[in-house]
């Protein structure tokens, strides 16, 4: 029953939706035109040792994730344990954090020469290579602490469907006698694993997306592997083969993510509201705080008190070193400055143009408007360091004058943030029912007015919300600053990369904790409308 | 302890520091029967249902099941332990379980399959097994709901406004299957309602509720006929109140001398049906019809006495009565008075 697209709409749309696409075009371009002997070099060479890697990280991160995702909403939403509005807000914060910036704390406490080793030196007198410290270059370290980061995103959607299950559905179960556990087993379960699995998928494409963490922890992965195949080769299409490989493995946890948020079955009821019994923990309560606290201060506090304390003394006692590094006020603000301006302009830019195509696809939905959507969407498929890689590449072939440049890098932005965009703004598009639009038009106001006097002060709440999210994911990424910033013109990540790679991690404390403090207090609003949050999340973050 | 199959007595349920939900429910449910929990919003009877389920825990009072006292008095008995099959409001249907794993679901791994047929068969609901909740209409799904709460054979079914999210006419149509099914299983059934035309249709027993509290319990043809109080006359049928002055068995009223149910002295409200007048049509009486609303089948004239009080007469379709026409009344049978002595 769609009415036909008004060709201006049609004509953005297609626009974005062209422009979006372009960089997975030619990264696929440049892969197939490379020579076979690139391709087998590669083939045989580094890309065994590569998948085996990925894979095992990408396991292991998503069962991490899995558990304590799960165990955390359950124990939040369905068991009586003490401050849960507390822990509610507490458990979800770690989105605000990069993977890199836990990995900071950690290499800064655990690394020989680090916080803790020099503890023990200092204070207790052990002498220096006679404490066990665990070592975090490996899978283990690289699976704690991408899982640290990323359990929110199996945590929220799943919290969200514990809450909206259909109370009625668990008492008519227990109606039919079964009791308390096997309620849960056979129906609470199957009916929230839709939303922990999209979950899980989500967090399979954060670990495969993911470059600061894997760096600096020196685990190899595709990301690291493209990163090194661009810097080191004068002509770069090992790298543009690596990065196709790495999105065919990307698509199909795209399109079960997209497969099982469509799948999502209608939980929620319209009966009168009833206070749910929740299990009484019992003596179980101690170890369920305990338990809470330490996911809490493992991914939370520690890298708050770590990187704020280090933060201070840097500020109260500089050092050369810091001064060198430009460790004081005038240089950290800088460049928070340089991170708040990209984001900024990237987030409204992707948070506009997200408008033309979502329009389309809402309002005037046909085979046409479905393609430029996916089209738009396609820049999910792309981890950062292949968007960067892309722009590269492109702009050094059809745009040399542009390279270096701060449109560049916040035209690269824009699209890497285009996707989620997308995915957050559409539910508050739907929200606008059309009659309010009919209704405006039929009173005599042209389209475009509508528009702009109805459809988007409706909108508006929704459209704000996501605009944060997108904020937040510019703040926090790294890949695509690194290979398209203009020289001198660091952002905050780009910051903490760099001390990173350079071993003076202690440098990196500074804009790692600035960077934290502002995504956490982005964030920090978001959670009191948890609805909009989780909605988000469920539409893909 | 009495051989009811259900014995509330006492019961008291508060929530929160608001006023008692339920404030001292008692009756008695004979096996086989059926039972409607009829009042208005809010008036606690779904509550009292769902603390005879074991969905909620009385503040007071004890409910015995099948001679065992399952909750009150320090004993509990959990609600899968209850042997009663409940039908909710939105059917409740797993919507990840087909029709039949859903009917299934109660049943012991066993004779699953032969039983499930069963139900389906009863319930008219053949051949549906394989879809989903999904695809059934309303009515469907409360059939597969009712089948469910059948399948391991309760002693007690339990319904709470199960024909409330349905349209008029499959609510009527429904109601009737319903009954039907419940009488073949010889099922003691309790369901509550807001509708007092499917409570008297249906139920065998009727206990009227307000605020918390039993009104009166009886038979349709008894709350109907005999309303203890003003409230359950006015709730449960048209009423037309006309003030009068008892003597012992008949009363006095502007229509003339009534013949009172109970005798009572002194002032009363006598309360008399729609349909429980006689009119005749004269050239002068003491009322005149001043609208008539036609249904077909019967039609509703709104009078008004010549002495002001506007009264609500049912009758057959009749060529004689026209808006205008005078009117003499008289009240066929017994009436209920009820006193308004201070």
């Amino acid at each position: 029953m769609a009415r036909k697209a008004p060709f201006p709409l049609l004509l953005i749309a297609s626009v974005v939706s062209l422009l979006a696409v372009t960089p997975l075009i030619y990264i696929v371009v440049r892969a197939l035109a490379a020579d076979a002997a690139t391709w087998s070099r590669l083939w045989y060479g580094q890309m065994p040792v590569l998948l085996w890697q990925t894979a095992t990280l990408l396991v292991g991160t998503v069962g991490f994730a899995l558990v304590l995702g799960i165990g955390a909403a359950w124990l939040v939403e369905r068991s009586d344990l003490p401050s849960r509005g507390l822990w509610r807000v507490l458990l979800a914060l770690p989105l605000a954090l990069p993977g890199y910036v836990a990995a900071i704390t950690y290499l800064i406490l655990f690394r020989r020469g680090g916080v803790v080793e020099r503890f023990f030196i200092d204070f207790v007198g052990f002498a220096r290579g006679e404490i066990p410290l665990p070592n975090l270059y490996n899978v283990w370290g690289a699976t704690l602490i991408i899982g640290l980061v990323t359990y929110p995103y199996i945590y929220l959607p799943t919290a969200a469907a514990l809450r909206s299950v259909d109370r009625s559905l668990e008492e008519a179960a227990r109606m039919a006698g079964r009791n308390g556990w096997s309620v849960f087993r056979h129906i609470t379960l199957p009916l929230v694993m839709p939303a922990a699995v999209g979950g899980a998928l989500l967090v399979g494409l954060y670990v495969l997306s993911d470059f600061g963490t894997v760096a600096m922890l020196r685990y190899r992965t595709f990301t690291t592997a493209i990163y090194n195949q661009f810097t080191g080769q004068i002509d770069r299409s090992g790298a543009a083969i690596l990065s196709v490989v790495l999105i065919l493995l990307a698509l199909p946890l795209l399109f079960g993510e997209g497969w099982f948020s469509r799948r999502q079955r209608r939980l929620t009821s319209d009966t009168v509201w009833r206070p749910r019994q929740l299990v009484r923990l019992g003596g179980w309560r101690w170890p369920a705080l305990f338990l809470v606290g330490l996911l809490t201060l493992l991914s939370l506090g520690l890298p708050l008190l770590v990187l704020g304390g280090l933060s201070m003394q840097g500020w109260l006692f500089p050092t050369e070193a810091d001064r060198i590094w430009g460790i004081n006020n005038e240089g950290i603000l800088r460049f928070g400055v340089n991170s708040l301006l990209v984001a900024t302009l990237a987030a409204t830019f992707a948070t506009a143009l997200a408008l033309g195509p979502l329009y389309l696809a809402v309002r005037f939905p046909s085979r046409i408007s479905r393609i430029v959507l996916t089209l738009s969407r396609s820049p999910f498929a792309l981890p950062g360091i292949i968007i960067g890689l892309a722009f590269v590449l492109l702009i050094n072939r059809w745009a040399p004058f542009a390279y270096g440049t701060i449109f560049a890098l916040v035209f690269a932005f824009t699209f890497r943030l285009l996707p989620q965009s997308l995915s957050t703004e559409e539910s508050a598009l739907r929200a606008v029912a059309p009659s309010l639009e009919e209704a405006a038009r039929t009173m005599g106001v042209p389209p475009v007015r509508v528009f702009w006097r109805v459809t988007l002060p409706v909108a508006a709440p929704g459209i704000l919300a996501s605009w944060i999210l997108v904020f937040i994911t510019a703040m926090k990424e790294l890949p695509t600053a690194i290979l398209l910033r203009p020289p001198g013109f660091d952002t905050l990540p780009v910051r903490i990369w760099a001390a990173a790679s350079e071993s003076v991690h202690t440098q990196a404390a500074p804009p790692a904790f600035l960077l934290i403090t502002l995504t956490t207090l982005l964030l920090l609003p978001l959670m009191q409308n948890r609805l909009g949050i989780d909605r988000a999340i469920q539409d893909n973050l | 302890m009495n051989n009811a199959l259900i014995s509330v007595q006492n019961v008291v349920k508060r929530f929160g520091d608001v006023g008692a939900a339920v404030a001292g429910v008692s009756f008695d449910v004979p096996r086989g029967a059926i039972v409607a929990l009829l009042g208005p919003s809010g008036c606690g009877k779904t509550t009292t249902l769902r603390l005879i389920a074991g969905l909620e825990t009385p503040n007071a009072g004890v409910i015995w099941l099948e001679g065992r006292k399952v909750a009150g008095e320090g004993a509990w008995v959990p609600p899968e332990a209850r042997r009663v099959g409940m039908v909710f409001q939105d059917g409740a249907l797993f919507p990840h379980l087909t029709v039949a794993q859903n009917i299934a679901f109660p049943l012991a791994r066993r004779n699953g399959r032969a039983r499930v047929e069963e139900l389906l068969d009863l319930v008219g609901m053949a051949g549906y097994g394989e879809r989903y909740p999904h695809q059934l209409s309303g009515g469907q799904q409360q059939r597969v709901a009712l089948a469910r709460a059948l399948a391991p054979e309760p002693a007690v079914v339990l319904l709470d406004e199960p024909f409330s999210r349905l349209d008029a006419a499959l609510r009527v149509s429904l109601r009737e299957d319903v009954r039907a099914i419940v009488k073949r299983t010889n099922a003691t059934t309790i369901f509550v309602t807001h509708d007092q035309e499917e409570a008297l249709s249906i139920a065998d027993i009727v206990v009227v509720m307000f605020d918390g509290r039993v009104a009166q319990i009886g038979s349709p043809h008894e709350i109907y006929t005999r309303p203890a109080t003003r409230q359950v006359a006015t709730f449960v049928g048209e009423a037309n109140l006309l003030p009068g002055l008892a003597e012992g068995a008949v009363a006095d009223c502007v229509l003339g001398r009534v013949i009172l149910a109970t005798p009572q002295r002194g002032p009363v409200e006598i309360m008399i049906r729609p349909e429980a007048f006689e009119l005749r049509a004269v050239r002068s009486g003491i009322a005149r019809i001043e609208r008539i609303r036609y249904f077909g089948h019967d039609q509703a004239l709104h009078v008004r006495l010549h002495s002001g009080e506007p009264l609500l007469v049912r009758s057959l379709p009749r060529p004689d009565l026209r808006v205008g026409q005078e009117v003499d009344l008289f009240v066929r049978g017994v009436v209920v008075g009820y006193s308004t002595n201070g």
